[in-house]
Order: structure tokens, then C-alpha cells, then sequence
């Protein structure tokens, strides 16, 4: 990557502290940096630059006092040049002659606001917290008087190091997808103790060890609040994970999270649920549990999980999920760059159910939808999408019946059969085909050997529509007669009225008929 | 004392320097770099060198002879 840096001092030894793939392959000369910006024919347009580091040092800005120069001279340059560019916030020397006078404080505090608001405008604008670097390294330990007076270089070895890590941080923010789903342990991770046995006794509180897990709570419910998804993988009741979940002190409560597993089963085969549930791959999970063994499987099982190590020291835990966690999976400035679409579509799906829950009027709420499904009858352009359908579709599913793509296809093709494939869409997204059946046809005698929909779709009474329309294309194909199976699995029970709702009558335990 | 010398003029420049290097003769020794190695020298050593010093002693030799008199005598800082 070639980097041009820009500043108000110099501050040209940081390319002594990146590592060969960050170049820097120009600079501006000490104090042209707002020339470097505007004039066509500096460096800085000439090179190929695809990184600009920009540090403003606080002090020598508070004498020029130019930063909307500053900022259209970058949003100038940024019109005609398509780069990175890194904005750094200002910090002024810990010593002013107005301590208390605060005019240095509120000079810095306007400053940054600015900074910060004028990156959060241009999507190519990344800032570059040195003040929070400065007061985190402290500023004795980073700013230098010597050199400043020698050669105009404010900043200490340690400094530039720090920096160039820096520099290096936000490059992997943008550069890497965050992570969209956060998987949460219950006992000892969001909460001290064990829920099943302590019950209202674990701790999550305002004091000591339930502090800890209190603030940890806080921040997963801002990191959800910023759109990550939230879902529990526990070996626990259900019952007892939704009780720790409504204890007073909780502040995670049962909605906030998309997907609860809490159950006996294995936590490897609760993310594959939880991944398959939302429709999302596991690589864009993060794991957390206390438990080394649960963490070390996932870790085997399914190596695209990300599965932080928590410290030993409980006393860390909430800086580590900060500084290890949150910025290294959650980084928020990739969405600007890359799945923001994803998420988007993604979101849908979780509107429409909180749409669900507040709306009580189930008719209200379907007609709010704005569904439209579209019916085609023999349609080979879906047939691998349908013999899909046959073989992934559990819960609603009338008969289980497994076709491959041949045996779909010799369906289609036969006159004696008739495969309707159904398309769904409503006003939060166009869910393609989720639905179909696949009809028989002896002389007058319709036998429906599948009828599917796919669980995204249901109660919503597409099913009935569905079948509705297939009873009147058979009429119109001469049929007098149709006949519906049921055949119970473990788990089609949700099926298991469909065909007496629907006005079929009852022939024997499995059969239904109409006579139409 | 002269192997760390060598070893911090070797992770500044990211280039071989011997006890005949002097400033120019590749391209990460220019000023800037001569600067740069003494903020590190600095750093790392603990040691402080004058405005002087640091402009004018730009061989290795010359840094060398400069920080065994520099250890020998009073102005050695401790960190």
C-alpha cells in the first residue's frame, strides 16, 4: 500500500515504523500540507497513492486556527482523487498557559467535534483517535522537545510505534467484514453463577463481581443497539435461561436476543441451528463462553466461529471485550464499505417479526404485509430450487417426501403430474420460492404427494391461498376429486390440521379428500 | 554496549550498518533518519545528546566514540 503522510509537523519517521506493506512514498514538506492538498502538480497527485495518513498537531493548529481550510481542502482533493484518508483528532500539550481559562480545552473539545463529525460525512474519511492514543500512552511519555527544536518532530519513538499500530488497526477495520451475530454463554458469562441452581441468587448487580457482569451486559446491548445480533447458546432449562434473563438486575432482557437455544444439546449443533435459523454462516459468528471445553469444541468443530479467550482475571473482563473483542470483530466502519446490503435484507426478516409481536390483529398484520405470491405451474427454471425445497423443508411438510432433481423433473415434465412452485414477496423482501406441490393425477382423482412451505413464510396463511389456487387450476383441468395425505414425522406436527382447516374432509387417519 | 548500537541502527534503517556507515549512504540515512536513530538512541539507551551532537556526529564510528564518552562521563542520564 503507498501512503502519503500530511502534517503541520513533521512527522516523516512513522514510515520507519511501518512494516514493508504500508509504504510511504511521499510527504509533504515541513508546513506545505494544505498546498499538497489543493495543487494538482504536488507529489501527492502525481504518486499512486492509495492511503493518506493526515496528523494535525493540536498546538500548531490552534496558532493557524485553519481548520475549514483544512477540511475543504480534503474534500477537494478527495473529489478528484479516490484513496483512503486517515483524519487524525487533535491533543494539545497537557500545559496551558489559560488552565483556567479552559479557552486550550475548548479549543481542543470544538476541534475534535469537528474532526469527528467531518469524517462521520465522507464515506472515505477514516479518523485517527491520536488524542485518545496520547491519553492512553500519556503525553509526557509521547511528546518531545528536543527534536521538536531540532527538527520539528513533536512526537517520541513510542509515539510513532503506537501510531503506526494504529494505522494498521483501522486499516483491518475497513479491510475486514464485521461479524454480525454474537453467540452468548448464560452461566458465568453474562452472569455470575449458575441460573439452574443459584436462581435468583446469581450475580448481576451494582456490586462487585455483579458489576462486572452488569457492565458487560451494557455494553452487548449497545453493540446490539449498533446492530449486531444477539442469541443465546446455553446448556440450560429454557425456562431457567428466560428466569436469569428477567432477573431485576438483567439488563439484557429475553427480546433482545433473535434466537434463544437453551437446551442439553450439544453447543456445536446450536450454532449450526442458530446459523441456519437466521440464514447466516457461521463466519460471521462470534462465540463467548466461559467454558474452555465448550470453546475449545466450537473452536475444532467449526473453525470459521470466532472464539475469543476470555482473561483469567474477571477484573479485565470488560476491557478485554472492548479492546479484543468488540474492535476486532464488531468494527464498525467496514459497514460503510462492504455488507451493508446483506444486513439490510437481512433486518427484514427481524422487522417483520417485531412487527408481529406488537400488531395483535393476526389479519392486521398479514394484510400490513403487503404480501404478493405469484403461482407457476410446471416451471423447469426452478427445479433445482424445488427438489431443494423437498429435501430441506421439515416442520411444514405434509408428506416428507425427498425428491432429487430427475425424479422433480420428471414430475414436471409428465402429464399425469403437475409441480406448482410458489413465489413470495412482501414489503420487506422478495423471498423468491418457498413453497410448492406436487399433484398426481389419476382420471378424475388429484392425489397431492407434496405440499411444503418453507418456515420463513408461515402463519401467514399463504398456505391456505396456495392450496386454494391449486383446487381451482384442478377443477379446471377436469379433476373431481383431490386427495391430501398427512404422514407425521417428529416434526410436521405444525401441519397437522392443515388439510381439516382447509375444508378437506377426513377419509382415515392419514387422508383427506375433497370433492370439488 | 556497540552490538545494541549496531542493532538499533539496524531496526531503524531496516538496512546493514557497519562501523564504516556514515549518513548518505543509503537512502534510510538521509536527515530524517539521522534524527530518527537518535530518538531511538535516546530511547533505548538513555542517554541525551545535545542539539550539536545530534546534527553533527552522523557516522557510526563517530556515534560509537560518542556514547563510550558519553557512558565515561557525568552527562550519562538515567532512565
Amino acid at each position: 500500500m503507498n501512503i502519503y503522510t500530511l502534517s503541520n509537523t513533521n512527522v516523516d519517521s512513522i514510515k520507519y515504523y511501518f512494516s514493508q506493506d504500508l509504504r510511504v512514498v511521499g510527504s509533504c514538506t515541513y508546513g506545505n500540507y494544505l498546498i499538497d492538498l489543493v495543487d494538482e502538480s504536488s507529489d501527492l497527485y502525481r504518486n499512486n497513492i492509495d492511503l493518506v495518513v493526515l496528523l494535525i498537531d493540536g498546538d500548531e493548529l490552534k496558532i493557524t486556527n485553519d481548520l475549514q481550510e483544512i477540511f475543504s481542502s480534503v474534500s477537494n482533493f478527495l473529489v478528484k482523487r479516490k484513496c483512503l484518508f486517515l483524519f487524525s483528532t487533535i491533543s494539545l500539550r497537557p500545559y496551558y498557559v489559560d488552565t483556567f481559562l479552559n479557552i486550550s480545552n475548548e479549543f481542543e473539545f470544538n476541534a475534535n467535534y469537528q474532526i469527528i463529525k467531518f469524517c462521520k460525512e465522507n464515506k472515505s474519511v477514516f479518523s485517527l483517535d491520536i488524542h485518545k492514543l496520547i491519553a492512553r500512552l500519556g503525553s509526557d511519555k509521547c511528546l518531545d522537545d528536543k527534536f521538536w527544536y531540532i527538527g520539528r518532530i513533536k512526537y517520541k519513538p513510542l509515539f510513532f510505534k503506537e501510531l503506526a499500530k494504529e494505522v494498521y488497526g483501522v486499516l483491518h477495520a475497513i479491510n475486514t467484514v464485521p461479524k454480525k451475530v454474537l453467540v452468548l454463554d448464560l452461566d458465568n458469562t453474562i452472569w455470575g453463577g449458575i441460573v439452574g441452581e443459584d436462581g435468583d441468587n446469581i450475580q448481576i448487580s451494582n456490586e462487585g463481581i455483579g458489576k462486572i457482569y452488569s457492565e458487560f451486559q451494557k455494553s452487548i446491548k449497545y453493540l446490539n443497539e449498533t446492530g449486531v445480533l444477539l442469541s443465546i447458546n446455553s446448556k440450560n432449562n429454557y425456562e431457567d435461561a428466560v428466569s436469569g434473563l428477567s432477573h431485576k438486575n438483567s439488563i439484557l432482557s429475553k427480546s433482545d436476543f433473535v434466537l434463544i437455544k437453551a437446551n442439553w444439546n450439544n453447543k456445536v449443533k446450536n450454532i449450526l441451528e442458530i446459523s441456519d435459523e437466521l440464514m447466516l454462516g457461521i463466519d460471521s459468528f462470534v462465540f463467548i463462553d466461559d467454558n474452555p471445553v465448550e470453546r475449545e469444541m466450537v473452536r475444532i468443530s467449526l473453525p470459521e466461529v470466532a472464539v475469543p479467550e476470555p482473561p483469567k482475571d474477571l477484573n479485565l473482563y470488560n476491557q478485554w471485550f472492548v479492546s479484543h473483542v468488540v474492535s476486532r470483530y464488531f468494527s464498525r466502519v467496514s459497514l460503510t464499505k462492504g455488507d451493508l446490503y446483506k444486513t439490510e435484507q437481512y433486518k427484514a426478516n427481524f422487522k417483520r417479526d417485531s412487527l408481529k409481536s406488537e400488531i395483535f390483529d393476526v389479519d392486521l398484520f398479514i394484510e400490513s404485509l403487503d404480501i404478493e405470491i405469484n403461482i407457476s405451474i410446471d416451471d423447469i427454471n426452478n427445479v433445482e430450487r424445488l427438489s431443494q425445497l423437498t429435501q430441506k423443508t421439515n416442520q411444514f411438510n405434509l408428506t416428507t417426501h425427498r425428491y432429487n432433481i430427475n425424479e422433480v423433473m420428471k414430475f414436471i415434465t409428465s402429464k399425469h403430474s403437475y409441480v406448482y412452485s410458489l413465489d413470495y414477496k412482501d414489503k420487506f423482501k422478495n423471498e423468491g420460492v418457498v413453497g410448492m406441490a406436487i399433484v398426481k393425477i389419476v382420471e378424475k382423482i388429484a392425489t397431492i404427494d407434496v405440499f411444503l412451505l418453507s418456515c420463513r413464510i408461515l402463519n401467514r396463511k399463504i398456505e391456505y391461498s396456495f392450496l386454494e389456487e391449486i383446487c381451482k387450476h384442478l377443477l379446471s383441468a377436469n379433476v373431481d376429486t383431490i386427495i391430501g395425505n398427512y404422514h407425521p414425522t417428529k416434526k410436521n406436527h405444525i401441519a397437522n390440521f392443515f388439510y381439516s382447516d382447509a375444508g378437506f374432509m377426513q377419509d382415515s387417519e392419514k387422508t383427506f379428500i375433497k370433492e370439488v | 554496549m556497540v552490538d545494541n548500537v549496531f542493532n538499533i541502527a539496524n531496526r531503524v534503517f531496516k538496512h546493514e550498518v557497519n562501523e564504516n556507515s556514515k549518513i548518505n549512504d543509503f537512502e534510510q540515512w538521509d536527515s530524517l533518519g539521522q534524527l530518527t536513530l537518535f530518538m531511538e538512541l535516546e530511547d533505548e539507551l538513555g542517554i541525551q545528546f545535545t542539539h550539536e551532537e545530534i546534527i553533527e556526529t552522523s557516522t557510526m564510528k563517530g556515534i560509537i566514540s560518542l556514547i563510550k564518552n558519553k557512558k565515561n562521563t557525568s552527562s550519562y542520564v538515567q532512565k
